[in-house]
């Protein structure tokens, strides 16, 4: 009877463990790249859950992705993309990404936004 | 029945903890997006249908004439197919605020560049 409490407690710490392990690879794997605050404010803006990847575009229309300055071959395509920009950040810095993402058959394009909480 | 020591500190209590971190950190960090479909091919500027809309610094015009943002967007037909023409000088804020506009109309948006 003993044992098999002893087996139940192993297994339950290695259960904790494991999500310990999950919870610490997510936050590595998407990490915080870009200030929040930057964003620009929207009255739309949905709740989202970013399925592809997310790109950084600077005001010089720097491309990053993780934040490593990538060009747009390097870009992984799927159906969506989601893109971080400051408001600031001019329209022609962002409009050829807009344009490739269109020609390679991107479907959506997730614009980050921050809500408008007026 | 066995009484617990108040002193130890089991890892066990430590890793409940870290899972409990985590999992608040993961839900406070909550993303809003506006998506854009970008996988349509262009509007036929052609079509009647289609309202051919430029967006500049300051400024929108409708159809080459300049109109008032304020009623503008009040007045625009539900659903209505827009090719939005943007200057490259405009800021990221203002197409955003643009795009709220016309998603508040249901509208169907393709965005192109000045």
């Amino acid at each position: 009877m003993q044992r098999r409490k002893n087996n139940f407690s192993s297994s339950m710490s290695d259960i904790a463990f494991l999500l310990l392990l999950f919870f610490l690879i997510l936050l590595i794997v998407s990490p915080q790249l870009f200030d929040n605050t930057d964003l620009p404010e929207s009255n739309q803006g949905a709740q989202t859950s970013i399925e592809g990847p997310s790109l950084f575009i600077d005001s010089m229309g720097k491309i990053y992705l993780e934040g490593r300055p990538i060009d747009f071959e390097e870009i992984p395509l799927g159906a969506k993309v989601a893109i971080y920009s400051a408001e600031a950040t001019s329209y022609g810095a962002i409009a050829p990404l807009i344009e490739y993402l269109r020609q390679n058959s991107v479907k959506t394009i997730q614009c980050l936004v921050r809500p408008n909480n007026e | 029945m066995r009484r617990r020591k108040l002193t130890g500190i089991e890892p066990n209590d430590i890793a409940f903890l870290l899972i409990l971190f985590f999992l608040i950190l993961t839900v406070i960090s909550v993303e809003y997006s506006l998506d854009i479909t970008a996988g349509e091919e262009g509007i036929s500027e052609a079509s009647d249908e289609v309202l051919n809309l430029t967006l500049t610094k300051g400024s929108l015009y409708s159809e080459n004439q300049k109109v008032d943002v304020s009623q503008f967007f009040s007045q625009l037909a539900l659903g209505q197919r827009v090719n939005l023409t943007i200057d490259s000088e405009v800021s990221w804020q203002t197409v955003i605020t643009t795009l709220d506009c016309l998603n508040q109309r249901r509208t169907i948006v393709n965005l192109r560049r000045m």
